[in-house]
């Protein structure tokens, strides 16, 4: 931008402005004079255009009115008078609406249209007036028609039957006169003398001639007055009965006289006169009358009659019409009135409208005027002001020139600072941002926490051999860079196969990767890497607390049997550790494994069935850092709940046991036997045990996917120590239950049973024995398949006890795939292992379709070496099996 | 109703307003409320016998059905208007019933008069029943819908004569003669006897004397002149004509020596001819369409149990038969039937026992109820039935 020379201030101006200023004061004076004229102008513009509408309305208006009304009145009169004049008959007149009301409404118009317009009205009253007479006269016209036309039916009527008697009576005379011959001529016939003279006269064709001749002229006299008729007829009834009845009967009549006339002229010299007469006489009558003639005398006649009747049907349509018409006019009419009044209302309001706006105009030009010079004269003074600024302006630019140069190189040493800077920023991020080319080489210098936890690392160095712990993970992330390079599969997918943690001594370092794409491709990576030491170790306390809040959840629930579990396990885990059976081992890591599942103990769990699986592979015994493992996850497990395990000295007493002691009591029971009932309340209560199997039934059918109810029978029972850990081992015959016993829910429905299988388990006293039952309703124990079992791995399978023993030994299920929870097959055998211990003895029934019982009796006085010694039962079981 | 009083006629006159008014409105009242029929016959006149004996028939079997509490709860009503036997009078009677909304028009006399009454009823879609005549013109192929016929065709009547003459007293056709009325119902007679000759093989019938009388006359001197003219041999003539005219043709032959074997339609009145021929007049015969009201078929013990002996005559029993057909279909037709509904009923081949022998059914084709023809001889005085011509002896 060039600065303009500066503008120097003149006493010229001054002059010049002076002028401008008077020049534009008398312009506004003019055009303020102009505006006052316009609105003078408009205003008497309005006022008159108001008065016309005014005028309009009272006059105008009402004539249009009083007009239209005059129109209809009109048009009505005339439409009656169509009507009067097609009607037919003396009561089809009559039945013609009267005049009066019409009459009436048209004088009504005339008398309005007098207010309006007093000289014109004479006029138009004479007309109506003459109007009026007229259609009087034409009425009285039309009746009188009607009259003579009835009375000219009612004398024709007369006088036809009047000539019809008369040519009867002649006619019967004549017959008088004829028979009185043929009387005449058959004596004459009969008498002996005259007999040729009589044949003569009878026979002789002058007779039969004479007699024709005079028939044929009557028949056609006849049917000139049916042609007469025929013409006459005013309706087609009428018509119809002519045609009906009076020509056939003069056809056959005269059509006979003509046959007898040919005949009885037969060979004489006149034959052919009278062959001419007859066939003359059949086109004459087949013009008259002939019913398949369309163009004779009678078709047409009928269309005449047919089209008169329609011609006055349409007549009446047409007026009814007109009327229609009529009245549709008229309501038209009073519309257009409707939309007169509105818009005279609209125009009032317009004037009153533009009154007002004209009267804001005329104050807003005033205003405008004066204001607009005010501004002008400020302006000007606001002109001559800028004029000055403007020449300083330009100075100070030519100024600011000179030191652009300088500030750009000012600028250049800022920028780096900021980069410095930037680095600083990205260093105390806290993450280590590591750039890598394709090849996993680094780029630039890692930021500062990156050395901090790896040490100084050269650019250009393989920079996973420098992160990862040996070279087999180093090569695995190389692999992975390639695969980012190839860039066949996703970004984010190769990143999510990338290893996300790396542990470097004490420290968890997270990897993430980012791409770096400078030029549109894949160019460079980023690995950011950050301390999640602090996270994982978090991680590992949130998992122990929702472990440690599952196994307070089992505590609160059954406090009894949480503890009686905790008990099983520290005796299980006493007999396993230093043990150097296999089977043993086997059995007892496999107890321990599914009751921690369920009681809430998961970490010991997938510690005891990692050794499952080693035990497995090795086929040797556990070994010192198994056992160690086993341990140490058992003591942590155990002193998480240590807390909330509470002394154990309590009594589980409930309300029935100390009825029963209060019941005691007061039968005065002796006191020694009072004494043994309550030091009973010191042992464990079978519902508590029962409880505590209960809820893993639930959980271990809830793992296996089947529906389950589960009843409990526990009784007054209370527990002998030496038993308890017999109860433990039942989760497996529960397992078996649930897992083989129980059908699929929908199997079960087809089978007609509950949708819910049931699991009963139920402890008594019998005599010197403790009966425990576990009973299912499934699909029972396939005998046959446990007998091809059986057989398969060589176990004695004939007689039931065999089968029982072989259920009982060391199985494996069907199963390919081994679980947690259930598939090893060691589960039976430890239960048949603690029963034989005990001096117990077992016997499963089991119906097909209906269920399966097992019933397990307990000596109640256990023998004092029970205990002790657990010999290993069936040491070669360990093949597959079956449930 | 001999007498009216002021009220009376107050209220008729009152009622026909409101009929000239509102004429749907009386429709439907008289369809609600009752079934008004109507009937436009000779009341005056020569023929005034057939119109008053039909009417006589109808409203005795609507007085006894009305007695019964009526067809579906409907009672029957006859109005009956006069025509004198006039075809210019029965158009507009017959318009005018057909506007007042009655549901069928029963038992009119005439042939004449049907050629006007039938094609009104076609145009006014108001039915024809039973009217009292055996012409063609009522006996299309296929019928109209809105006619039914309870008799046998003057055709049949004449062709059972000519067989009776014929077959029976071995007379040869041209001894055979005519005496018909010169118009539509004596042509239709006459034609049905030469159509019966031809199917007998005599071709040479329109050449038979045949003699002829205008309508509502007694001029039957000129006919007599043509059968008793000498140079015939008529033994046997067939008469299509009224009962006055053909009494008096039968006593002036009679006087005249002229002995033929005179042989008349039903529609001649059979009672009234009796009455003017007189005590000694033996052997004149007329054949009818219903059976003898003496005989023993069930119609005629129900006949003569309505009606008084001295008004069981032969047309007062085609009246009654017509009613009870009209009744018949009524029934069948259901509760609140109309026109349509009533032809429909009939049309739909169920089956009417008029109490003929055997019952009858209609069709779409068929709208006739009765073929059957029993012909009757005069002797002392009064008609017998016929059963076998021999018994006539063969005419000289």
């Amino acid at each position: 931008m060039n600065a303009s020379p500066p503008v120097q201030p003149s006493t010229d101006a001054q002059s010049a402005n002076a002028s401008i200023e008077k020049n534009l004061q008398t312009l506004g004076y003019t055009g303020a004079a102009l505006l006052g004229a316009l609105v003078v102008t408009l205003v008497a513009v309005q006022f008159a255009l108001s008065n016309q509408l005014d005028n309009l309305q009272s006059q105008g208006v009402e004539s249009a009115l009083v007009v239209g009304q005059l129109n209809k009145a009109t048009s009505s009169l005339h439409g009656r008078q169509t009507e009067m004049f097609a009607s037919t008959s003396a009561d089809e007149l009559a039945a013609i609406p009267s005049r009066a009301p019409i009459e009436a409404e048209l004088r009504a118009a005339v008398e309005a249209l007098g207010a309006v317009h007093s000289e014109e009205v004479e006029a138009v009253r004479a007309e109506v007036d003459a109007f009026l007479q007229n259609d009087a006269a034409l009425y009285a016209s039309v009746e009188e028609r009607h009259r003579l036309h009835a009375l000219a039916v009612g004398r024709r009527g007369e006088v036809e039957a009047k000539l019809r008697a008369l040519i009867e009576a002649a006619g019967g005379l004549a017959g008088v006169a004829r028979l009185e011959n043929v009387l005449l001529l058959r004596r004459l016939k009969a008498s002996r003398g005259g007999a040729r003279v009589a044949d003569q006269v009878v026979y002789g064709p002058g007779r039969a001639q004479q007699e024709a001749g005079a028939a044929t002229v009557e028949g056609i006299l006849q049917l000139i007055g049916a042609v007469g008729k025929l013409g006459l007829t005013s309706d087609v009834d009428s018509l119809n009965s002519v045609a009906a009845n009076v020509l056939p009967q003069n056809e056959s009549a005269t059509r006979g006289s003509l046959d007898a006339l040919v005949s009885a002229f037969e060979g004489s010299p006149e034959q052919a006169r009278a062959e001419d007469i007859r066939t003359d006489w059949a086109a004459v009558f087949t013009a008259i009358g002939a019913a398949d003639n369309p163009n004779s005398l009678y078709a047409i006649q009928r269309g005449v009659l047919e089209q008169h009747a329609m011609s006055e049907q349409l007549r009446g349509q047409a007026s009814d019409r007109a009327n229609a018409l009529q009245a549709q006019l008229h309501a038209v009419d009073a519309r257009i009135d409707t939309m007169i009044a509105a818009s005279q209302r609209t125009s009032d309001t317009v004037v009153w409208l533009s009154y007002g706006a004209t009267g804001l105009l005329m104050i807003v030009g005033l205003w405008s005027a004066v204001a607009s010079r005010k501004r002008i004269v400020h302006s000007l003074e606001a002109l001559q002001t800028s004029n000055t600024q403007l020449a300083q302006m330009g100075r100070q630019l030519t100024e600011a020139n000179e030191d652009l140069e300088a500030k750009v190189e000012a600028r250049t040493a800022q920028l780096a600072a900021r980069e410095a800077a930037l680095r600083l920023v990205m260093d105390s991020t806290g993450d280590g941002l590591v750039r890598l080319d394709l090849e996993g080489r680094l780029v630039s210098p890692p930021t500062a926490a990156a050395t901090r936890w790896l040490g100084e690392i050269a650019p250009g160095s393989s920079f996973p051999r420098h992160l990862m712990p040996d070279d087999a993970a180093a090569d695995m992330m190389l692999l992975g860079i390639e695969m980012f390079q190839d860039g066949f599969m996703p970004f984010e997918v190769v990143a999510g196969q990338m290893p996300t943690r790396v542990r470097r001594g004490d420290r968890v370092l997270g990897l993430s990767w980012r791409p770096i794409e400078e030029t549109g491709e894949l160019d460079g990576l980023l690995l950011v890497l950050s301390d999640e030491t602090t996270l994982v170790a978090a991680e590992e306390a949130q998992r122990k607390a929702s472990e440690l809040q599952q196994a307070v959840g089992q505590l609160l629930r059954n406090p009894s049997g949480f503890r009686l579990f905790l008990e099983e396990v520290e005796d299980l885990l006493a007999e396993l550790l230093p043990s150097t059976s296999r089977t043993l081992v086997l059995r007892h890591l496999h107890t321990i494994k599914g009751n921690c599942l369920v009681m809430g103990f998961p970490s010991v769990a997938r510690v005891a069935h990692h050794l499952e699986d080693v035990l497995a592979e090795t086929e040797t015994s556990i070994d010192a850092k198994g056992a160690v493992e086993l341990r140490t996850a058992w003591d942590d497990a155990r002193a998480s709940i240590e807390d909330y395990l509470g002394s154990g000295g309590d009594l589980d007493i409930d309300r029935d046991d100390v009825e029963s002691l209060l019941a005691m009591i007061s039968r005065e029971t002796p006191y020694e036997q009072l004494m043994v009932a309550v030091r009973k309340w010191d042992l464990t209560p079978a519902r508590v045990v029962l409880g505590r199997l209960k809820e893993q039934t639930l959980a271990l059918s809830r793992r296996l996917d089947k529906e389950v109810e589960v009843v409990v029978q526990p009784g007054q029972v209370r527990l002998e120590p030496l038993v308890l850990p017999f109860f433990g081992t039942l989760v497996h015959v529960i397992r078996n239950a649930i897992d083989h016993g129980i059908e699929a829910g929908d199997e079960r429905q087809q089978a007609g049973k509950n949708r819910v299988g049931t699991i009963r388990l139920a402890v008594r006293r019998a005599p010197d024995e403790l009966v425990i039952e576990v009973g299912d309703d499934g699909g029972g124990i396939d005998w046959e398949a446990v007998r091809g079992k059986a057989e398969r791995m060589g176990l004695p399978h004939r007689t039931h006890a065999d089968l029982v023993d072989a259920l009982f030994a060391d199985q494996l299920s069907t199963r390919d795939e081994v679980s947690e929870l259930s598939g090893r097959g060691v589960g039976l055998s430890a239960v048949r292992g603690m029963v034989h211990d005990l001096d117990g003895s077992l016997t499963v029934d089991s119906t097909p379709g209906m269920g399966t019982s097992f019933t397990f009796r307990l000596p109640s006085e256990p023998a004092p070496q029970a205990r002790p010694n657990r010999a290993e039962p069936g040491e070669e079981a360990f093949a597959e099996g079956v449930s | 109703m001999e007498r009216w009083s002021r009220r009376d006629i107050l209220r008729g006159a009152a009622a026909l307003g409101v009929s000239c008014s509102l004429p749907r409105w009386s429709h439907a009242a008289s369809a609600e409320n009752g079934v008004r029929v109507g009937m436009t016959t000779a009341l005056t006149g020569p023929a005034r016998a057939l119109g008053i004996g039909m009417k006589t028939g109808i409203e005795s079997f609507f007085a006894t059905v009305n007695a019964a509490g009526g067809i579906h709860g409907r009672t029957l009503e006859l109005v009956a208007l006069d025509d004198g036997y006039e075809p210019g009078r029965a158009g507009p009677n017959m318009r005018k019933l057909c506007d007042d909304g009655v549901m069928a028009v029963l038992g009119n006399a005439g042939t004449p008069t049907a050629a006007v009454t039938a094609p009104i009823a076609n145009e006014k879609r108001v039915p024809l029943v039973g009217a009292f005549t055996g012409a063609g013109l009522l006996r299309k192929t296929p019928p109209d819908r809105y006619v039914v016929n309870y008799r046998a065709s003057y055709a049949q009547e004449t062709a059972e004569m000519v067989r009776g003459v014929v077959d029976e007293l071995g007379v040869h056709p041209r001894h055979i003669g005519f005496f018909t009325q010169n118009d539509a119902y004596g042509d239709s007679g006459y034609n049905g006897g030469i159509a019966a000759l031809e199917a007998l093989g005599f071709t040479e019938g329109a050449k038979l004397p045949h003699g002829r009388y205008p309508r509502n006359t007694v001029f039957v001197e000129d006919g007599l002149s043509r059968l008793m003219d000498p140079r015939e041999d008529v033994r046997a003539v067939i008469m299509v004509g009224a009962y006055r005219p053909c009494g008096r043709f039968i006593q002036l032959a009679r006087a005249n020596d002229f002995h033929a074997l005179c042989m008349n339609v039903s529609f001649v009145g059979s009672g009234a001819l009796a009455n003017v021929l007189g005590e000694d007049r033996d052997g004149v015969v007329v054949t009818q369409v219903v059976p003898h009201p003496q005989g023993d078929l069930p119609v005629c013990e129900e006949f003569r149990r309505v009606l008084p002996p001295e008004r069981q005559d032969f047309v007062a029993l085609e009246g009654f038969l017509v009613a009870k057909a009209f009744c018949a279909g009524l029934a069948i037709a259901g509760p609140g039937a109309g026109t349509e509904t009533w032809i429909d009923a009939m049309e739909s081949g169920a089956e009417l026992d008029l109490g003929l022998g055997r019952a009858v059914s209609l069709t779409k084709d068929r709208h006739q109820l009765s073929d059957t023809i029993w012909p009757t001889v005069l002797r002392n005085g009064r008609f017998e039935a016929l059963d076998d011509w021999k018994l006539l002896g063969r005419p000289a």
